[in-house]
């Protein structure tokens, strides 16, 4: 806590939370702007997320998909404010219920982190402390959001490892993490994330580190829960198959940067930028010729300290053009929620608006000339 | 193609054993991890090996390759039955060569990439010393990647690139069958399409064989022609890739297919979920009868007395359920038709 402050945690908690305003169903409950996250290293600073936007609304399931090291997990870190110490946020604005994150005192955020926001991580292995049973893990975040204490945080606990499906929730209560299986670790960090009813939950990857019938089990209490609760969800993966099974509406992530986004359906049957096309085609699926070659992505994720010039896929897309190694593209309105950067929409000449003004390339940008 | 061909198969592996030592309660016991494994490999085959984590994939792999000693079972090579001398364990290494899931921990970080390459051409005194940089060149060409990367460590290369050097230097002895296990799991999907086109390059060019062992489905499906999937140390099911996922007889093998999420929206929305109950028996508490009795929907009395065998209710197609003429179990696309479009869940624009 800190020095001198005379506000008790509960007075801070109360006015906050009062600050907050109601979202309608279907409004945004976060809108990012322009989001911007510098890594502060030796031989100088370099961003890794370009001016990345995009909002959350009320009820929805959003998917963030997107190759490893395409920005996906630190977008999410920093609307959650838990980006590692050489990461700072350093553009932008992060509004959530009329209050920007980005700026909010560190004290605050702790006040909003775990409440009305919380995060599922990749693996469940390692989010769970080893020295302490799962129950006395959940009944911290009880008691520090809810205010409830002794028997009653204790119902409360048991109840949500009840709804996330665990067999026995008394006996869970006192087993420590490692007396139980991967997929039950992650019921159990589901249902810490869950029990203080956050309008937002953010999930990384949570079923990456899990076997397929695990993992469908997951999907299915993540959107179960999302249907009963009607809170907002977004859904960090690489794979376009938990993507489709889930998500409303989708982002794409390339470079730091949003490619594309729209609905589940946008992106997937009226697939606009050449970097979703490209993850979609590399996947082998369970249905037509299997014998078939892959189309992989030629090359490789460009290093976030050398990025080329202008698109930062440029140097891996087939239809690359003289524009696209000079300026970075703008994003094109594709109508309803279908946007997509790509200069081929306005080569294409689609009903495309202007959504934002191009980018200027920064000064790294300029010190580092494409290939 | 894998057919009826009266040679002898390249690998063949009956009632393979594994028990590794571990403590139950107070006491050290041997608990079987694999048991009773069988397996026929031609030339120029893929087989695929699936089953979730802890149902022994790895340890097959791991023991048929001897790099632990097996407990039971016999592994033939070209007909010849591998014994535990000196020759034998040479025989094994030539014809058998791996390639390891993580491409972080498998390469020596101290060596540059020509020496991990000279390695196996050293050990196996394959090629005199002056050959082995102009090998290890040829390699690192097959596998797609530029000859100056010969004199560079492998923390100078991407995941996908150290895959391709883990592949090159288990191709570099020209083995008749290479062991992947999860060799793709750790690399992005667009490098491992990159990856998975090229073992299929190679296989066509060397004819050789690939025991793929992995948890993704469509990636083996894929790769393979013929799959065979396990449960807690056993074989379930045994087909080939076609017969499998539009014919599985055993409800794991069913419940599995329904459970991988399908890269299409409508697909998604229609795909029928079996629902597995209760969670994966330890392996030291193995249920009486069938293995799978305990979470299977379609258990009855019969199957707790007595742990059904393999057999063949189709050519080249095995099962280890007593029950499988009885059940109607349904394929990928059958369970994708199975509630059509009308329960398409709310997809708000």
């Amino acid at each position: 806590m800190a020095f001198g402050s005379k506000q008790t945690t509960a007075e801070v908690d109360t006015a906050l939370v009062r600050s907050l305003q109601k979202v309608e169903a279907g409004q945004p409950l976060l809108q990012v702007r322009d989001l911007t996250v510098t890594v502060h290293a030796r031989k100088g600073d370099y961003d890794v997320i370009h001016g990345v936007g995009f909002d959350v609304r009320t009820g929805e399931i959003l998917g963030v998909v997107g190759e490893s090291g395409c920005g996906k997990s630190l977008t999410m870190s920093a609307v959650m404010r838990l980006l590692p110490s050489n990461l700072e946020t350093t553009g932008g604005t992060i509004a959530y219920r009329g209050v920007d994150l980005a700026r909010l005192p560190e004290r605050d955020m702790e006040v909003m982190r775990g409440g009305d926001l919380s995060m599922v991580f990749q693996d469940p292995m390692t989010a769970l402390d080893p020295l302490y049973t799962v129950g006395s893990q959940m009944l911290e975040t009880i008691e520090r959001h809810l205010d409830k204490h002794g028997q009653e945080a204790r119902e409360v606990a048991v109840d949500y490892l009840r709804r996330v499906g665990l067999s026995e929730p008394e006996k869970r209560m006192d087993q420590y993490p490692f007396e139980l299986s991967g997929g039950m670790r992650q019921r159990v960090i589901i249902a810490i994330a869950l029990c203080c009813n956050p309008s937002l939950l953010i999930c990384d990857e949570p079923t990456t580190a899990l076997d397929v019938t695990i993992q469908a089990k997951v999907l299915d209490l993540v959107r179960d829960l999302q249907r009963q609760m009607g809170n907002s969800v977004v859904f960090i993966s690489h794979n376009m198959g938990v993507i489709a099974t889930l998500c409303d509406r989708v982002i794409v992530m390339y470079g730091g940067r949003i490619v594309e986004r729209g609905t589940v359906d946008d992106i997937f049957y009226r697939t606009t930028h050449p970097y979703t096309t490209g993850l979609l085609a590399c996947m082998p699926t369970l249905e037509g010729p299997r014998e078939e070659p892959l189309v992989p992505i030629p090359g490789m994720v460009p290093d976030p300290r050398k990025m080329p010039l202008g698109c930062p896929f440029a140097p891996r897309c087939p239809h690359c053009m003289k524009v696209c190694r000079q300026q970075v593209p703008p994003e094109f309105d594709l109508g309803g929620d279908h946007a997509c950067t790509c200069w081929l929409c306005a080569a294409r000449g689609t009903s495309g608006k202007l959504l934002q003004t191009p980018a200027v390339a920064g000064p790294l940008q300029k010190e580092a000339p494409h290939a | 193609m894998p057919s009826t061909n009266d040679a002898a198969p390249l690998l063949e592996v009956t009632g393979l054993a594994k028990a590794f030592p571990m403590r139950v309660g107070r006491h050290k016991q041997k608990v079987p991890v694999v048991e009773g494994f069988s397996l026929y490999m031609q030339r120029g085959e893929s087989v695929g090996l699936v089953g979730e984590s802890g149902c022994g994939k790895t340890t097959v792999g791991r023991t048929i390759c001897g790099l632990y000693e097996r407990d039971g079972g016999t592994v033939r090579i070209d007909g010849h039955e591998v014994g535990a001398s000196r020759e034998d364990e040479a025989l094994v290494h030539k014809t058998i060569q791996m390639v390891f899931q993580d491409p972080y921990t498998s390469l020596d970080p101290r060596k540059t990439i020509a020496d991990i390459l000279a390695e196996p051409l050293k050990v196996q005194r394959l090629a005199p010393k002056d050959q082995w940089r102009e090998l290890a060149g040829k390699a690192v060409e097959s596998v797609g990647l530029k000859r100056d990367c010969l004199d560079r460590y492998p923390f100078s290369l991407s995941g996908g690139q150290r895959q391709r050097i883990a592949i090159a230097r288990a191709l570099i002895c020209d083995p008749q069958l290479v062991i992947c296990d999860e060799a793709v799991s750790a690399l992005d999907v667009s490098v491992q399409a990159q990856v998975l086109n090229m073992l299929a390059d190679l296989q066509a060019k060397t004819d050789v064989a690939y025991l793929f062992i992995s948890h993704d489905l469509a990636v083996v499906r894929h790769l393979c022609s013929r799959i065979v999937v396990m449960y807690l140390g056993r074989i379930v099911e045994e087909a080939s890739t076609d017969e499998l996922f539009s014919h599985p007889r055993h409800p794991y093998v069913e419940a599995l297919l329904s459970a991988v999420p399908e890269p299409d929206p409508q697909r998604a929305r229609a795909k029928r979920r079996v629902e597995l109950e209760g969670e994966l028996p330890p392996l030291t508490d193995l249920p009486q009868g069938c293995i799978f009795s305990t979470r299977c929907p379609f258990a009855t009395k019969e199957c707790l007395a007595a742990r059904p065998q393999l057999e063949e209710c189709a050519p080249g197609h095995r099962v280890a359920c007593t029950r499988w003429r009885d059940l109607q179990l349904k394929g990928t696309d059958e369970l994708v038709e199975a509630i059509a479009a009308p329960a398409a869940p709310a997809a708000e624009s």
